[in-house]
């Protein structure tokens, strides 16, 4: 059976519900202002050329005959529009139709100021299919638009299931008269949650007899980008879930525990032709390495190095003989077939299903299977996290989204022998690795040409863990002039101008991803980073360092900072002084800048140096050892970003003797 | 020498055994160490038939690429075949050589394939269709194959073959099979370092054309990289005229029998114009005292006013649609806005003509190649009374009739005059003195910190493109646009305030008065301040990379800079060293930089411009000379030392 028909199967009988009457749906009941009327702009806030001046939601369950259950989703916008980019934003829509069973309706029209009505005729609606993987979408231009018209959008249509969902209430636009209502009828009950708003929402019984619930928000300020924050993370949000059903009992359905029952099932549930594939795929493999955890690396990279793995729902993708033969696997294939692997090495794992904190961090307290959007493997024995599906990623840095929050954990119950065996959920949380885990290092030993025209700097830029994560692993798909270009990036930080020579790089074979540092080496020559000012010379020492953006930071902070992972970068500069030459205005060199949290350091940036002879050295000393800044420390935290901003700058100067 | 003869040989062996058995793998890999993947084949015969007077065209593909590596998998593990309402792409067949641990081969057939909507960024909507095929049981050392067939609905359409690829191609061939009795013509372009061989057969009623090159490099691109038909090998076809019973019928043997196709297509646009046409054309020019007046007037309202919106939907991506239909809707592609236009002065009894061109993405001229391949774009022209040509496009906002959207300088334009009668007129490159940006500021030291006022006035595409974002973005964001605009010294540059003029005034260049300030800038010890001119130094972003190979560099548009730092000396100190004044100039590009000094101040001016448009390979020598020139003078820095 294919994987994702049995869950819909569970779905179904769990929801199967008989002798019900059949509601005229709501959106039969519900249109827009047959004549509508212009609103005034002069009220309205006009800073982004455009307004929304209602979005109004509406997801209505409701049995078919057959019994199935399915959801008409209504959305109706309108939006005004006051500049050109006001009105390039809106003039085109695009409406996504993947999972649609059928548009029950689509209507749209703008609304000149001086009250000109243009419709869009149904002819002009265009479809296309899956563009660019994003999905398939209905889409129309809508006709007429002025500056101050407003544009105006009705839609209805019919989709299975939808039994949890995730809606974005704030955008980064004005927004007024929002609101999300669900419908259902009076077996089913559904839970709602409101995130990064202090608002409630209201549940209601509705004539014939269906149960709703609500939000409206009157009015939402717009959410602008924050550096250092997580802008989808942080956007007013409703989460919501199918929570009871009163045919199948008084119990809470689709829980933690349901889910990981589901999830081992679907992921641990091997036949005998699984087990024996896997058996002789293993075989062939021929893992030797000393202990569990040099053979997982070993089972990796064979897996990431020589297999495929897609997105999207296949039978044959998880079918685990398929998938050994085709070297094809969609995420759920390719964890079952890591798992298979671990239960015939007898190692234990466990399957964790988690998501992308920079999305919506994970939510232990609801239990939407929406946050199960991920699959990691944990691995009791070394401690440590895998990713299956990420192909760049290795055992122990696991895609850093998804650690530092609480995640589902499939911990298997074994009921003793001719059981069947099940699963209950531990909510634990994806632990991460330590600041020093991941460090982006930089040793610079600079000389000057003796007509000091060029800078000549032997340079060496080591990586580890995440430092490395998003650079290492790629290294090997790179072709030869792809990693010129990735050399010229990732080396010539000081300036455009610079030449380089003798590169090397180390650590870029298969086996080193992620457990041997990824060293960089060159050498460069710079006319730039110094300066001549009659018989002295300016060295821009700071430049060393590459570019370190200074944060400004106007109006009061919105959001916390928070980033993807700890990590730290300590970079060593020695200067040779030239003979005859001394050095003068060092001490700038000396910064400390900190942040604490709880009484701990949670981010720092210090420099120092040390003159000896004609030997100058620095040490700069960088860490970032927390995900999470609160909004109190954030002005600390923008000194410490500062702080590199301002070595940056330091410039050395050069006199004779 | 003799290595790259073994090379040679080698592939005239292996191309004629292309047995997936007979690869020596490892002799693969020693030739290509740096690479992960190769075209082995990649090879296309176009079939030319003439039956009751109608040419049919249709092509079939070949292509063979090999796995070097676990890496090279990716790059032969799918193919994607494009569709479109003119070329319609089928699979014949798709499989897999897959090479298992011990080198033996199996064959396993592709079957998964799925067809997407094909997008192209400035179209809307697009009823073209790619069509993507993953094969199955790919690992290395495999071979990926794919044989298709493209119909073409129309001739004129066919063809172009590109010779290389993104990763190095064995051998590459194209065959172009013809009735006998129809005409040949092609234009090969960037071929020149290529060894080609060609052959011309006959057989049965067909003549075959072949071109066959072997051993070719993988192309690259850079940034600020032009398309990539500048510079990579390719040949394009076409077929001037058949003969047929004895009478010879002309296709497309020159601009002449493409104008007659596109005027035929354009028939029946635009017959009648509706009262709201009419009116709102009347009432836009009511007491222009020209006509040239009145052409300005309608094509700056149809730039203000029609929203660029593009559907390539069957022939609709060819024929303009009705101006009526557009005057409602308020949006269209540049055929929609061309015809408006054209349309808006008919209805006011002004001659204006629908004129086809190619962007600058297309290095061809209608002269030289007479078919559709040319162009992707349309615009209006209009002749004023000395018979000046005028060009109208309207997808470029804020333009004035002078200037012309910087896409099409240097192209070749073919203007309908009527139907049987065109004309081909080259556009000019717009000259640099019309593109002026001139930035002046004044500029005090005050504790390491720098500050001042700033004025900046641009003109001509820099104006175009800073109006664009003024009108096109919130203030805030303008704020931070305008910040990276005027960057200078280091980040810390802060932009206090600025206030801007004339932005959307077409006829006038585009003020901007600013108030800024730099940390961190300045240094000084004991006492002397030093400080440098150069506070910004953009010209470096030109700098050709060892990366770059022989990929030119494509400029948005000729460049006349002006920069004038006046830097007010602080009290108590004088200047005890300025850098001296320098300058590099040939008739392409170059600069200047000059200091002034007077009682209280002292001014640095610097002039930078460049002539043209793309810099080729063959300038890079002289190009790097300029900016190494230019960069030495950035160094230096003048003393203030304390009296």
């Amino acid at each position: 059976m294919n994987r994702n028909n049995y869950f819909a199967y569970v779905l179904f009988a769990l929801l199967l519900v008989f002798n019900v009457k059949a509601q005229d749906p709501f959106y039969r009941t519900y249109d827009w202002d047959a004549s509508p009327k212009i609103t005034a702009p002069e009220a309205l806030d006009q800073s982004e050329g455009q307004i929304v001046l209602k979005d109004f939601r509406v997801s209505e369950y409701a049995y078919e005959k057959s019994g199935d259950l399915i959801t008409y989703v209504t959305k109706h916008r309108k939006v005004k529009v006051f500049s050109d980019k006001g009105i390039e934003n809106n003039n085109k829509v695009y409406i996504p139709s993947s999972g649609v069973i059928e548009f029950m309706q689509i209507k749209a029209r703008s609304i000149s100021p001086s009250g000109k009505i243009s419709n869009i005729e149904k002819s002009a609606i265009k479809e296309v299919d899956d563009v660019e993987s994003k999905g398939s979408y209905k889409m129309f231009a809508i006709e007429g638009i002025e500056k101050n018209s407003e544009i105006e959008y009705l839609y209805t249509y019919k989709k299975s299931g939808g039994y949890f969902g995730t809606e974005y209430a704030q955008s980064a636009l004005p927004k007024l008269n929002f609101s999300y209502k669900i419908i259902c009828p009076s077996n089913l009950a559904f839970d709602a949650k409101l995130y990064n708003s202090n608002s409630e929402m209201k549940k209601d019984t509705l004539s014939g007899n269906r149960n709703s619930v609500t939000i409206s928000l009157p009015k939402i300020d717009p959410l602008k980008e924050e550096k250092y924050s997580f802008y989808n993370a942080n956007l007013i949000r409703i989460e919501y879930k199918l929570a009871y059903n009163s045919v199948k009992g008084k119990a809470r359905l689709l829980t933690w525990d349901n889910a990981a029952d589901r999830y081992y099932h679907i992921i641990c549930d091997f036949d005998k032709k699984d087990i024996s594939e896997t058996n002789s795929f293993l075989k062939k493999l021929k893992l030797s390495g000393s202990d569990d955890l040099a053979k997982i690396r070993q089972l990796e990279n064979h897996l990431k190095m020589k297999f495929e793995t897609r997105t999207g729902s296949s039978e044959e993708n998880e079918n685990i003989e398929k998938i050994l033969s085709t070297k094809i696997a969609n995420h759920t294939g390719i964890t079952r077939l890591y798992m298979c692997c671990f239960a015939q090495m007898g190692i234990k794992a466990e399957v964790v299903l988690s998501c992308d904190r920079t999305d919506r961090a994970f939510d232990p307290d609801f239990d939407s299977w929406d946050y199960l959007a991920h699959y990691l493997i944990y691995l009791p024995g070394s401690n440590t996290f895998m990713s299956p599906t990420n192909i760049y990623s290795r055992i122990g840095f696991v895609p850093p989204e998804y650690t530092g929050q609480k995640s589902l954990f499939v911990k298997e119950v074994d009921l003793g022998a001719g059981e069947v065996k099940s699963a209950i959920a531990k909510l634990k949380t994806i632990s991460y690795p330590e600041y020093t885990a991941s460090q982006s290092n930089m040793e610079a030993n600079v000389k000057f040409k003796d007509d000091w025209s060029e800078t000549i700097i032997a340079l060496t830029q080591t990586y580890t863990g995440y430092g490395a994560y998003y650079t290492q692993p790629i290294i090997m798909f790179l072709s030869d002039l792809q990693k010129k270009e990735f050399q010229e990036k990732t080396l010539k930080t000081i300036g455009d101008d610079a030449s380089m020579d003798k590169v090397t790089m180390a650590g870029i074979a298969e086996e080193e991803i992620l457990t041997k540092p990824f060293v960089m080496g060159c050498t460069l020559k710079s006319p730039s980073l110094l300066e001549k000012a009659g018989n002295k010379y300016l060295f821009k020492v700071g430049l060393l360092i590459g570019p370190q953006a200074e944060m400004y930071q106007e109006g009061a902070r919105k959001t916390p900072a928070e980033i993807t992972f700890t990590h730290s970068y300590n970079r060593k500069l020695v200067i040779t002084v030239p003979d005859g030459f001394k050095v003068l205005s060092i001490e700038k060199l000396k910064i400390n800048q900190n942040v604490m949290v709880d009484d701990k350091v949670a981010a720092e940036f210090v420099s120092d140096y040390k003159l000896t002879g004609n030997t100058l050295e620095i040490n700069v000393i960088e860490n970032y050892r927390a995900l999470y800044y609160p909004i109190a420390k954030f002005e600390d935290y923008r000194k410490v970003i500062n702080a590199a901003a301002d070595f940056n700058k330091i410039q050395l100067v050069f006199e004779k003797n | 020498m003799s290595g790259s003869f073994f090379r040679y040989s080698f592939f005239a062996f292996f191309c004629s055994h292309l047995a997936a058995q007979d690869i020596d793998l490892g002799e693969m890999r020693k030739l290509y160490p740096e690479e992960n993947a190769l075209i082995l084949k990649h090879a296309k015969v176009y079939t030319i038939n003439l039956e009751d007077k109608k040419l049919q065209v249709n092509a079939e593909g070949e292509e063979e690429g090999l796995a070097l590596n676990d890496v090279g998998v990716s790059y032969i593990n799918s193919r994607n075949l494009y569709s479109s309402f003119f070329i319609k792409n089928t699979i014949l067949e798709a499989k897999t050589l897959s090479r298992n641990e011990s080198g033996k081969y199996k064959t396993y057939k592709a079957t998964d394939i799925s067809e997407k909507s094909a997008t192209e960024g400035h179209v809307f909507f697009d009823d073209s269709k790619t069509t993507t095929i993953s094969y199955p049981s790919v690992t290395a050392g495999s071979i990926t194959t794919l044989k298709s067939n493209e119909e073409y609905t129309d001739a004129k359409i066919f063809g172009v073959f590109y010779f290389s690829g993104y990763i190095p191609t064995l051998q590459s061939e194209v065959t172009v099979k013809m009735n006998k009795n129809v005409q040949l013509r092609y234009y090969l372009k960037n071929c020149d370092g290529l060894q080609l061989e060609f052959t011309k057969t006959t057989k049965g009623k067909y003549n075959y054309y072949t071109w066959k090159a072997k051993d070719l490099a993988k192309y690259h691109t850079s940034d600020m990289a032009p398309n990539l038909r500048y510079f990579i090998p390719h040949i394009i076809f076409f077929i001037p005229s058949y003969v047929d019973h004895g009478d010879t019928t002309k296709v497309l043997s020159s601009p002449k029998e493409l104008y007659s196709w596109y005027s035929q297509t354009i028939k029946g646009v635009n017959s009648t114009s509706s009262e709201a046409l009419k009116k709102i054309s009347d009432s836009l020019t009511v007491g222009c005292k020209s006509e040239f007046q009145k052409v300005q007037k309608i094509f700056y309202w149809v730039q203000d006013n029609i929203k660029y919106i593009a559907f390539e939907d069957g022939l609709g991506g060819l024929v303009p649609r009705e101006a009526n239909a557009i005057y409602e809707k308020r949006y269209g592609d540049c055929k929609d806005m061309a015809s408006i236009i054209t349309q808006m002065l008919s209805t006011i009894h002004v001659k204006s003509y629908l004129t086809w061109i190619g962007t600058r993405d297309i290095p061809y001229r209608y002269s030289e190649i007479p078919t559709p391949i040319v162009d992707n774009h349309m615009i209006a022209a209009y002749k004023d009374s000395t018979g000046k040509v005028w060009l109208l496009d309207a997808t470029g906002k804020n333009a004035t009739m002078q200037l012309y959207t910087s896409m099409i300088q240097g192209k070749q334009a073919l203007i309908g005059i009527d139907s049987s009668s065109f004309e081909l007129f080259d556009v000019p490159v717009v000259s640099k003195e019309k593109n002026m940006v001139y930035d002046s500021l004044s500029a005090e030291i005050k504790n390491g910190e720098l500050s001042g006022n700033g004025e900046l006035a641009l003109s001509g595409y820099p104006k175009i493109h800073i109006d664009y974002l003024y009108s096109n973005l919130t203030a805030e964001e303008f704020k931070k646009e305008l910040t990276e605009t005027l960057n200078k010294g280091n980040n810390t540059f802060w932009l206090d305030s600025y206030d801007i003029e004339q932005a959307g005034q077409r006829e006038k260049a585009t003020q901007i008065k600013y108030k800024y300030k730099i940390n961190n800038f300045v240094k000084s010890y004991n006492d002397e301040t030093y400080f440098n001119f150069h506070l910004d130094k953009k010209e470096l972003k030109y700098l050709v990379n060892d990366s770059r190979g022989n990929v030119p560099i494509e400029m948005r548009n000729t460049i006349h800079e002006i920069t004038c730092v006046e830097l007010k000396l602080p009290e108590g100190f004088d200047i005890s060293f300025i850098p001296d004044n320098t300058s590099y100039s040939n008739k392409d590009f170059g600069f200047s930089i000059e200091y002034f000094k007077s009682a209280q101040t002292l001014t640095m001016k610097k002039y930078f411009y460049c002539n043209k448009l793309m810099i080729n390979p063959d300038d890079f020598g002289e190009w790097t000379r300029m900016l190494k020139f230019l960069n030495k003078s950035y160094n230096e820095s003048i003393i203030l030392k304390h009296k």
